[in-house]
């Protein structure tokens, strides 16, 4: 990766505008400043020429807009550039309509707030143990030793594959990030690459189903026994949900404890507020979740739409970057400011509307779970001195490396 | 103008058919806001101390739905 400074955005904001990709060598560092530059300085949607050419909403209002709108904003595209990574669509994200809301009643149930609750018990003991393992050396790589063990632990637990399947995971779910996705070239090339991690689940609901799942409310023994349409569920539509549920989970979460845990790194004074009362975290996930821009996905236009003066024409692809909409002026006062006590804090860090986030409240628990234990043992800690933070923005906004340190 | 007084008692409506679940409210302020287990907030309408006010409107601020408002009683209300 270049250095910071080496590749610089364009000068005007139109050229901003025109070059935007998440992908772009020169926002990888810090994409928030040139999109705030883009969003007070252009019309409220502008267009892209990149990857094909897409238009951008910039605006909270009309991020918000087109996300309750999937009847004209579909998610059958929801990548730009979109590849279709098996060979059905993704359940639920990439379907619209009845199908959509069919899946999405048995789905929610499985990630909501009770079960997630049932569940705490063992993702708090995951995490402590996470953390034992690193407060005595008095330093750790924040990143690689925290921000993406937790995610994968607490998706383990609650898919009820067991921990044990923790290195497997991680292992299958690096090769496919490093060398299958970038190696593969056709949409054939990506369905091989993914079988080796489509096999381990396979593997993981055949281990379920003969362990029993009585009394269970992991999701593994939750889509063994439940119904869509009337039917059982297929074990390639188990695998479908549980493997877009890894790929939704993992390295979003992992990208939002690193650039709040820089965020508590750096300020002293919100580490002696947490361990002052615990009760104030909620509070700061949430406040960090508006300010940190973490995930942004696509919609393709079904019909000729017209909105501030534009046309988007049936057929053209939308970047939602709803992350970015936390920085919205008109929404959120000093929206650059980290403010706890803020009066608005509706962000759209887990979307809006019928696609948003079904796993928005694991994830909490898992923000909510590293901050509390982490500060029960590590109350005070720093940025490790001439280390420097490497941010990407794709495919996550998050950081690669977070050098901490403390006194053990 | 006058503005209410504080001893007055806070009139809270949720509206049911705009929740969608996603629990915000409980989440910053767990004291006024009960949800269900799947998130939803059926509290419909309900008064508070307006001791609470200040968790309440907390609360309130952080529902992406804007799914909760604070009815005014008295002569403007309509």
């Amino acid at each position: 990766m270049a250095e910071h400074g080496t590749f610089e955005p364009p000068d005007t904001v139109e050229e901003l505008a025109s070059r935007w990709s998440v992908y772009q060598p020169w926002l990888q560092h810090d994409p928030v400043t040139p999109w705030n530059r883009m969003r007070d300085a252009s019309p409220p949607i502008v267009r892209s020429d990149e990857l094909g050419g897409y238009w951008i909403l910039t605006r909270y209002e009309d991020i918000e807009w087109a996300a309750k709108n999937p009847d004209v904003f579909s998610s059958a595209q929801i990548g730009i550039p979109h590849r279709d990574i098996f060979e059905t669509k993704q359940i639920p994200i990439q379907l619209d309509g009845d199908e959509h809301r069919m899946w999405r009643q048995t789905l929610s149930v499985l990630f909501n707030p009770a079960v997630v609750n049932h569940f705490d018990p063992l993702i708090r003991q995951a995490t402590s143990e996470a953390i034992d393992k690193v407060v005595e050396k008095g330093r750790c790589e924040f990143i690689e030793e925290i921000a993406v063990t937790l995610p994968a632990e607490t998706f383990l637990i609650t898919f009820g594959i067991g921990r044990e399947y923790l290195q497997p995971l991680l292992d299958h779910k690096t090769w496919l990030r490093k060398e299958g996705i970038p190696n593969a070239r056709t949409d054939a090339d990506i369905h091989a690459a993914n079988k080796p991690l489509w096999n381990f689940f396979r593997d993981a609901v055949d281990r379920r189903e003969a362990e029993g799942t009585e009394g269970r409310l992991d999701v593994f023994s939750r889509l063994l026994t439940t119904k869509f349409d009337d039917r059982p569920l297929t074990r390639d539509e188990m695998v479908n949900a549980a493997f877009v549920s890894m790929l939704a989970a993992l390295d979003t979460t992992t990208a939002a404890l690193g650039l709040a845990f820089l965020h508590l790194a750096e300020h002293p004074e919100v580490q002696r507020r947490v361990v002052a009362s615990p009760d104030n975290v909620p509070a700061i996930v949430e406040e960090l979740i508006r300010h940190e821009p973490v995930s942004s996905t696509g919609r393709v236009v079904t019909r000729d739409v017209e909105r501030h003066g534009v046309t988007m024409r049936a057929g053209d692809r939308v970047l939602l970057s709803w992350g970015m909409s936390g920085r919205d002026p008109d929404v959120f006062d000093r929206p650059d400011e980290v403010d706890f006590d803020r009066g608005s804090t509706r962000h759209l860090g887990f979307g809006i509307g019928p696609h948003r986030c079904l796993g928005m409240h694991v994830a909490r628990k898992v923000m909510r779970t590293a901050i509390e234990e982490w500060h029960a043992r590590v109350p005070g800690y720093r940025l490790v001195e001439g280390s420097t933070p490497v941010h990407h923005y794709s495919p996550a906004r998050g950081i690669a490396s977070l050098e901490l340190e403390w006194e053990s | 103008m006058t503005t209410r007084p504080d001893t007055d008692t806070l009139r809270i409506k949720v509206d049911g058919g705009v929740c969608m679940g996603h629990a915000m409210c409980n989440a910053l302020a767990p004291e006024v806001y009960e949800v269900d287990d799947a998130g939803f907030n059926r509290m419909g309408e309900f008064e508070l101390d307006p001791a609470g006010r200040g968790a309440a409107e907390r609360g309130a601020s952080a529902c992406p739905e804007r799914a909760i408002s604070f009815p005014r009683s008295g002569p403007t209300a309509g």
